[in-house]
């Protein structure tokens, strides 16, 4: 049976003798990222690359350590963590209810359809000039191409969350006499939610990316504003750390996204 | 397993199990029961089941036989009430069923266990749907466990469990929260043969220290034969009954059962009603 426990010792492998295979991969990351570095050093050290394109690692470092020690910087790191943060859960909230709403009709759904697909297909970010004439220089617009960005991916998981309800699985609820309530709480939502977080994995980078994105257009605060003002006084090392900084944000959205899906939906890992 | 030490466990449980069961009910009459699915684009409707009768009495074991297509199924769920019959009325207890009731439990082909529910939970499933107290039924569900060779295994997550195992606790389920009727819907025809039988004599055992009304849908015509009181054989198009057959085997049953004469001749009697050669 197979439950039974009375397996086999694995056979011991000369490379999981010395290490387990996780260490394993963490050397090699961190001997690769090494590499890099090195490469990058070199790189600029010998005048292969001019600074102009790539700044020379330290020079980054001490763009970065500039940065983070001005007075101006927490202010542009707050205003783009507050759009992404603020797009990403209505994005969260109207995907799935939309999600829902659709699923209790098959008429209004086909309707829906065509228009879902359109709107998917759409790259959103064209939409960025009309959301600042609509919603002005401030961070609803940038709030809402963040949301706009991030809303399809949490809408069409949660859709085909709902749709992956086996029908026996139904059948059996509904010979227990069950109420639709209780087949949507002690069925669909369980069956729903690895395909729910899913998409919010998607929406928390997408969020991200339709902030700055946003603020590229035009903004007063962001670091999406930082990187473009940056960019134009040719302070290439500035540009690099700013880069550095949205890519860690961005990393660490999708780190807690990970650990929350980990905790709710256990059963999927 | 479980079934070396039959008798004890058995008697055991008789008490366990049966003290909380109501007696005398659980009769079913299904009167001219019809079934035609409409026709789609033109093509002609189907009558999968035409004018079906016949009547199962309270704690009676019943199979329902016969090759795909013969609306056995069709006939189950029409019980069950997960299927209007598009003529003709099924009878439960007096009552005319239309839609599902909770003294009335399904087993279906696959267990259809919740892989975000352990074992014991899943075997609960009835009583949180009920609106039932979970504690109130723990000390059945683990006597139930227990009973299916699944006392170790109460916290196991269905992922963890083999095929066999997932359809026990499948039969632990619908028992829980002690239905009068049991509806099985080929419950172990996706089981290899060794685990099928094995888990027809435990069913036996379990049925014995309950005593519940069972119909038992399958196409297997010795698995029928060595469970039911009477097979009610099915045949194709339309689907109707051929012949309503007792079998004369007696009780407790074992698999010695399986090498004595009625058994045999029950089982040709069936094949030949089936045209089946021997």
């Amino acid at each position: 049976m197979a439950a039974d426990g009375n397996g086999f010792a694995p056979e011991m492998t000369t490379s999981s003798r010395l290490l387990s295979p996780r260490a394993v991969d963490a050397l090699l990351t961190i001997g690769t990222l090494a590499g890099l570095l090195v490469l990058w050093y070199w790189a600029n050290a010998s005048r292969a690359v001019s600074s102009l394109l790539l700044p020379a690692p330290l020079a980054v470092a001490e763009g970065f350590i500039t940065l983070v020690t001005s007075s101006f910087f927490y202010g542009h790191l707050f205003a783009t963590a507050f759009e992404t943060i603020v797009g990403f859960a209505l994005a969260a909230v109207a995907g799935i209810l939309l999600a829902v709403a659709l699923s209790q009709s098959r008429f209004v759904e086909r309707i829906a359809q065509p228009y879902i697909v359109v709107f998917q297909v759409l790259p959103k970010v064209a939409l960025a000039p009309v959301l600042v004439i609509w919603l002005g220089f401030g961070f609803e617009s940038k709030i809402a191409l963040s949301a706009a960005i991030a809303f399809f991916p949490v809408l069409v998981n949660t859709m085909k969350g709902i749709e992956g309800v086996p029908a026996n699985a139904v059948r059996l609820m509904r010979s227990l006499a069950a109420s639709r309530r209780q087949v949507f709480t002690m069925l669909t939502v369980p069956v729903a939610l690895p395909y729910i977080f899913a998409g919010l994995r998607s929406a928390a980078t997408l969020a991200l990316i339709g902030a700055v994105v946003g603020e590229y257009v035009t903004a007063r605060e962001g670091l999406g504003k930082l990187l473009v003002t940056f960019s134009a006084n040719a302070q290439q090392p500035l540009v690099w750390a700013t880069t550095a900084v949205i890519g860690a944000l961005g990393l660490l959205l999708y780190g807690i996204m990970i650990l929350i899906s980990r905790r709710v939906v256990w059963w999927r890992a | 397993m479980v079934a070396s030490n039959g008798s004890m466990a058995t008697q055991s449980m008789a008490h366990a199990v049966k003290a909380s069961s109501s007696s005398a009910l659980g009769a079913i009459q299904v009167e001219g029961v019809g079934k035609v699915y409409p026709s789609r684009r033109g093509a002609a409707s189907i009558v999968a089941v035409k004018d079906v009768s016949f009547s199962v009495a309270a704690g009676e074991f019943v199979s329902l036989v016969g090759p795909s297509g013969c609306g056995k199924s069709t006939m189950l769920m029409a019980i069950a009430g997960l299927t209007q019959p598009s003529g003709g009325r099924v009878v439960i207890d007096g009552q005319p069923v239309t839609a599902p009731r909770r003294s009335v439990g399904v087993m279906f082909q696959t267990p259809e266990l919740f892989r975000w529910r352990n074992v014991l939970e899943n075997v609960l499933l009835p009583v949180d749907v009920f609106g039932l107290n979970r504690a109130a039924y723990l000390e059945r569900a683990r006597e139930l466990l227990r009973l299916a060779g699944l006392g170790a295994f109460e916290h196991a997550y269905p992922q963890e469990l083999s095929g066999g195992m997932e359809q026990r606790t499948a039969l632990c389920r619908v028992l829980v929260a002690d239905p009068s009727i049991v509806l099985m819907d080929e419950p172990f025809g996706a089981l290899d043969e060794f685990t099928r039988e094995r888990l027809n004599i435990e069913l036996l055992r379990i049925w014995d220290a309950t005593r519940k009304t069972v119909v038992f849908v399958t196409h297997n015509i010795g698995e029928a034969v060595f469970l039911s009181d009477r097979v009610i054989v099915m045949g194709t198009q339309p689907g109707r009954v051929l012949e309503d057959v007792q079998v004369p085997l007696p009780r407790p049953r074992t698999v010695e059962s399986m090498r004595e004469r009625p058994y045999h001749e029950t089982l040709y009697h069936i094949r030949d009603l089936l045209g089946l050669s021997h």
